[in-house]
């Protein structure tokens, strides 16, 4: 294993490649590829954990409406609505938090727009939520940052495991 | 799996019949030795009945209930009996005994399997934080008591008959020591009593599915945990689901007795209980409509069928209600709690989310992700017989009782945490006019009663379930209607065993006498009867209670005039006569205290009380006219003379051990 040297903040988390999933736009969830550029934009610690907040409550929003669109999905769509809070509530106590308010709820998706395709969405923002917050504990400056960081890039990545179909990597690469 | 009640009481009563086939002609050493382990046998079957609270022998409440007073008499003969049979095993203890025989043998193991089960149920009874267990109030209730006495009866029908055999043999021929003979026989008579006593009162009372209920009382602690495998096929899932559903049950339990400490009971171990239960519920309610569907094909009972479909509605309202306080915890938490603490309730809850999800789901491996997602199981996959329904009715009753407990247990927790303030919001999901500086602000209260009602609503659709399927478990002779069973028996405790105790420790219920204490002669009343040709079980077993009563009453009150006298009375001051006590303690019993009811004393009691034949009613402050009467010596001289007085003969309030207040 190599040990990378740290970085500045905003140098690492822009070379960090765009996620494949999120590219994409879904009608109806203007405000998901807003945050996912939030994310992918943001370039310091405070600004990673504010857009991380705003994604895992928007994602928490999304799998509550979706719980009943599928029974098959119905567990899956509880459990990544919980790691979602769990993100949340990690973030929530981080130090570097930006003491600002949260981004307005998520609208949800018109209802033509199939679960399936919102679980993948999901996944892909749960992948590149996952791989910034882990980026971003390593460069915290206090323990409770990296403790933060940490405990919410897990959240994003059990999202990102929850919301993933089988063999479909929605990793960013 | 547990040890279940079941696995000791029947070879016990299997060993017993085993021992009374060995007949009466038995070499004399083996007849020694089946005398030491019938004392021993006895005295264990007479500490299940000692573990029984009951009222006193001689209030109100001992005679008006039939099912209590046979409950006393057949105590009281077990004492007699017990007590018989320590003479007569003390009287061959020198002798040489043949422990090899069959016949020792066999009570030798109905003793071990009879004190294990004493055990067993004493595993329920605790006073550490946890407290008891939820099987405690079953066991104390009539139907278990009632169940437990029949079963003690059978085994005292048994021995007696046997015991009848070997004394009669024994006493003439067989050359034991006469006090072994004549404490056979008597023990003979007092356990045909004991199981008499029983048979009259609660023979037409006991239904067979007590029988049931007793023998499935599992082991008060945990089985072990069963990791679940990647492909357990149907039956080995519902028998998983059965040890978690167990499990949890003594979670809860555990956590209950932790809820106002634990840094485990947060929002974030109640979040996953609510969400583990809305997954059971909704993967149960499949299960059930393929139980539903499946027992249409082969044609079960419509009754079964109906009721497979009406538990699947009532857990349709079942786990949205848990989705709900899940949906709630979204934005309420008890704050910034560091650490991954998590309640041993969430832990083992995720070994039943995913039993019942395989068991709902046609993928042996599925887990709770869009991965494992798939259609329902197959009806027929998941039962292919009626057997197969049953079992798997079995755990989904299983699972639902859990998370009823679950649903009862967090309620309360929720309820005391909203009564703490401890529950908030985080300051970030507040509109900007809230200036906090800190990540969690006070969550509103009514935002606070708002999830207290969604817990009670949980709770309320969880109890509702698990009763149908109580229903439904019995209707279908499921192998979980033991807990339909357990459920219903659990309401009006009778009993409250003891803490187990080992061979030959006095338990509380039977005080060991002070060493040095003059002990009256215990008896008395017995042998009046006798005397007068008094042959009546009835009769003769309330005369042996009230001369226990006696000796008890006596010893304590002798004990204490003797430390009052320590304490008063000058060291040098001439020592007491023995029957100085009585006297003292009559003293004590008389004394009009703030209570200034009427009671009626007997007249030969009063007598030796006060050195009087009045029999006037008297002021007795706060006792009972029975704790009163007696005395050592109060029917001596008295019965004798007047030999047609029995106990119906004497005039109300003036009978033996009613202890009714005079009119």
């Amino acid at each position: 294993m190599t040990t990378q040297r740290p970085r500045p903040l905003c140098a690492a988390l822009a070379s960090l490649p765009p996620a494949r999933t999120t590219n994409k736009k879904v009608d109806g969830m203007p405000e998901i590829s807003g945050i996912t550029t939030l994310l992918r934009d943001a370039d310091s610690l405070p600004d990673t954990l504010a857009a991380g907040f705003d994604a895992f409550e928007a994602m928490r929003q999304l799998a509550r409406g979706c719980e009943d669109a599928v029974p098959a999905l119905f567990a899956a769509f509880m459990t990544t609505a919980d790691a979602a809070i769990d993100g949340r509530d990690a973030i929530t106590i981080a130090p570097a938090l930006p003491p600002s308010r949260a981004a307005t709820g998520v609208r949800m998706p018109q209802a033509s727009v199939p679960a399936e395709e919102i679980a993948g969405v999901l996944a892909g923002l749960g992948a590149l939520l996952a791989d910034r917050l882990s980026q971003a504990a390593t460069l915290a400056a206090t323990t409770q940052d990296r403790t933060a960081c940490t405990e919410a890039a897990l959240a994003a990545e059990r999202i990102c495991q929850l919301m993933a179909r089988g063999s479909d990597d929605s990793r960013p690469r | 799996m547990t040890a279940v009640l079941g696995d000791f009481l029947r070879p016990a009563r299997a060993h017993i019949t085993a021992a009374a086939r060995s007949g009466s002609d038995l070499p004399l050493p083996a007849r020694r030795a089946v005398i030491t382990e019938l004392d021993r046998l006895v005295t264990t079957m007479n500490r299940y009945l000692d573990d029984l609270v009951l009222p006193a022998d001689f209030t109100p409440a001992s005679t008006a209930d039939t099912e209590v007073r046979a409950a006393l008499d057949g105590r009281c003969a077990l004492r007699r009996a017990a007590a018989s049979l320590h003479p007569a095993a003390a009287a061959v203890r020198q002798a040489g005994v043949d422990d090899a025989h069959p016949a020792a043998g066999h009570l030798s193991s109905a003793n071990s399997y009879l004190a294990a089960g004493r055990d067993l149920l004493q595993t329920h009874f605790t006073t550490g934080s946890a407290g008891s267990t939820w099987w405690a109030p079953v066991i104390t209730s009539p139907l278990v008591t009632a169940a437990l006495r029949a079963e003690l009866a059978a085994c005292s029908r048994q021995l007696g008959a046997w015991t009848a055999q070997l004394s009669r043999t024994g006493s003439l021929y067989a050359g034991l020591p006469a006090a072994a003979s004549q404490g056979l026989r008597d023990a003979s008579r007092w356990l045909r009593t004991a199981a008499n006593s029983d048979q009259a009162a609660h023979w037409r009372n006991t239904p067979a599915p007590a029988r049931k209920l007793l023998l499935g009382i599992p082991a008060g602690f945990p089985p072990p945990r069963q990791p679940p495998s990647s492909a357990e096929p149907a039956p080995e899932l519902c028998a998983g689901i059965t040890v978690t559903a167990e499990r949890l049950r003594h979670a809860v339990r555990t956590f209950a007795g932790q809820a106002g400490w634990s840094p485990a009971a947060s929002s974030r171990s109640w979040r996953r209980h609510a969400l583990a239960s809305a997954i059971t519920g909704h993967a149960s309610e499949l299960i059930l409509r393929s139980l539903a569907e499946r027992a249409r094909q082969l044609d079960l009972s419509p009754a079964i069928r109906a009721q497979l479909t009406s538990a699947a509605d009532d857990l349709s309202h079942t786990w949205p209600a848990f989705r709900e306080i899940a949906r709630h915890w979204d934005t309420i938490s008890t704050g910034a709690h560091r650490g991954r603490d998590i309640s041993p309730i969430a832990s083992e809850l995720d070994d039943l989310v995913l039993r019942t999800g395989r068991l709902a789901y046609d993928n042996p491996r599925w887990t709770p992700d869009r991965a494992g997602a798939g259609p329902a199981r197959d009806p027929a996959d998941l039962a292919a017989t009626v057997s197969d329904v049953r079992i798997a009715l079995g755990a989904v009753h299983h699972a639902i009782d859990a998370i009823n407990h679950i649903a009862a247990c967090d309620t309360d927790a929720v309820r005391d945490a909203i009564s703490a303030g401890r529950l908030y919001l985080p300051t970030r999901l507040l509109p900007e006019h809230y200036d906090i500086p800190s990540p969690y602000a006070p969550a509103p209260s009514a935002l606070a009663a708002e999830l207290a009602g969604c817990y009670e609503t949980a709770a309320t659709a969880a109890r509702r379930a698990a009763v149908a399927l109580d229903e439904l478990a019995v209707t279908a002779r499921s192998p979980s209607s033991t807990l339909a069973l357990a459920r219903l028996s659990a309401g009006s405790p009778v009993t409250a065993p003891q803490p187990p105790d080992d061979d030959g420790r006095q338990t509380p219920a039977q005080a060991a006498p002070q060493p040095g204490v003059p002990q009256p002669r215990a008896g008395q009343v017995e042998d009046i009867l006798h005397g007068l040709n008094i042959t009546e079980p009835g009769m003769l077993l309330r005369a042996a209670a009230i001369d226990e009563a006696t000796h008890d009453l006596l010893a304590n009150a002798t004990v204490s005039s003797r430390n009052r006298d320590s304490i008063n009375q000058p060291p040098q001051r001439k020592p007491r006569t023995p029957d100085q006590a009585p006297r003292a303690a009559a003293k004590d019993v008389i004394h009009a205290g703030a209570d200034t009811r009427q009671h009626a004393i007997p007249a030969g009691s009063a007598g030796s009380l006060n050195g009087t034949t009045s029999t006037r009613p008297v002021t007795v402050g706060g006792r009972s006219s029975a704790q009163a009467v007696i005395s050592p010596r109060p029917w001596q001289g008295r019965a004798r003379g007047s030999a047609s007085r029995t106990d119906s003969a004497l005039p109300p309030g003036r009978r033996l051990g009613t202890g009714r207040p005079a009119g």
